[in-house]
């Protein structure tokens, strides 16, 4: 059981979505008592990113990590819509990784 | 201080903008802002880049565009345009669906970690289907600066 998850949050310039998302990401799982780390990077640099356990994305990318952190779309966080199943989403898909030693 | 402020005024926004596309729009905007000495010349050609590579056309419950870069920038400011005819954008998320939006917000940002909670701000309003519409609706410049005052108070600095 791993007791902190290592999350990447990355969009086209780092810089509007990211802040943004980033600071929802961190709200909800300090409300979850979940330990994390999370970085904000740009989105070409996605395929290279090395010990992230989950990368959320803010923009299109077809790539993928090469380390094979899962990528999710993080939109939702950002617009609002969807935001709730977004967040439903990113909590199973993190309580996955957690679980796994 | 404890938090910055974008700046913006009057000059920084285009009511009934008559652009045709994306990239008139952005580059309207952008000379307005070169105008007011809040960026330099490569700031245009940057975020135009951008665009193209990553869309920032939002489905949000108004859509909207936020085209953004901190290149060029000399200080944080935002500027806005609306439209009756709706500009295409290209969707942020990747997928092939355009965004028709009436509103662009054309931001230029110096350093993010220092304007967290502006940015946070201004995604309460893209979520905020009221505020968005009256945007659109008020056509007088001087009544649409009011409006943002009024919603964005301490963060917008005139």
């Amino acid at each position: 059981m791993k007791s902190c998850v290592n999350i990447v949050v990355a969009c086209g310039g780092g810089i509007f979505t990211t802040t943004v998302v980033t600071e929802k990401i961190q709200e909800i799982l300090k409300k979850e008592k979940i330990g994390f780390n999370i970085s904000p990077h740009k989105i070409t640099e996605v395929p290279n990113i090395t010990g992230a356990d989950l990368i959320v994305v803010t923009g299109k990318t077809s790539e993928t990590n090469k380390a094979g952190a899962p990528v999710m779309l993080g939109l939702p966080l950002f617009t609002g819509v969807g935001a709730e199943e977004f967040t439903a989403q990113l909590l199973a898909k993190i309580r996955e990784i957690m679980s796994k030693s | 201080m404890s938090f910055a402020g974008l700046k913006t005024c009057k000059s920084m926004i285009i009511t009934d903008c008559d652009a045709k596309s994306d990239t008139e729009v952005i580059a309207r905007l952008c000379d307005l802002a070169q105008e007011q000495n809040y960026v330099n010349e490569i700031f245009k050609e940057k975020i135009l880049e951008r665009e193209k590579e990553y869309p920032t056309g939002l489905a949000t419950v108004v859509p909207i565009a936020i085209p953004h870069i901190h290149d060029g920038c000399l200080s944080s400011f935002f500027s806005i345009a609306t439209f009756d005819t709706p500009v295409e954008f290209s969707a942020m998320d990747g997928s092939d669906e355009k965004v028709m939006t009436q509103i662009v917000f054309l931001f230029g940002i110096t350093d993010p970690s220092y304007q967290t909670a502006v940015l946070r701000k201004f995604s309460m309003i893209f979520q905020n289907e009221e505020m968005l519409n009256s945007y659109i609706s008020i056509k007088d410049r001087d009544l649409l600066l009011d409006k943002l005052k009024q919603d964005l108070e301490d963060y917008i600095i005139l």
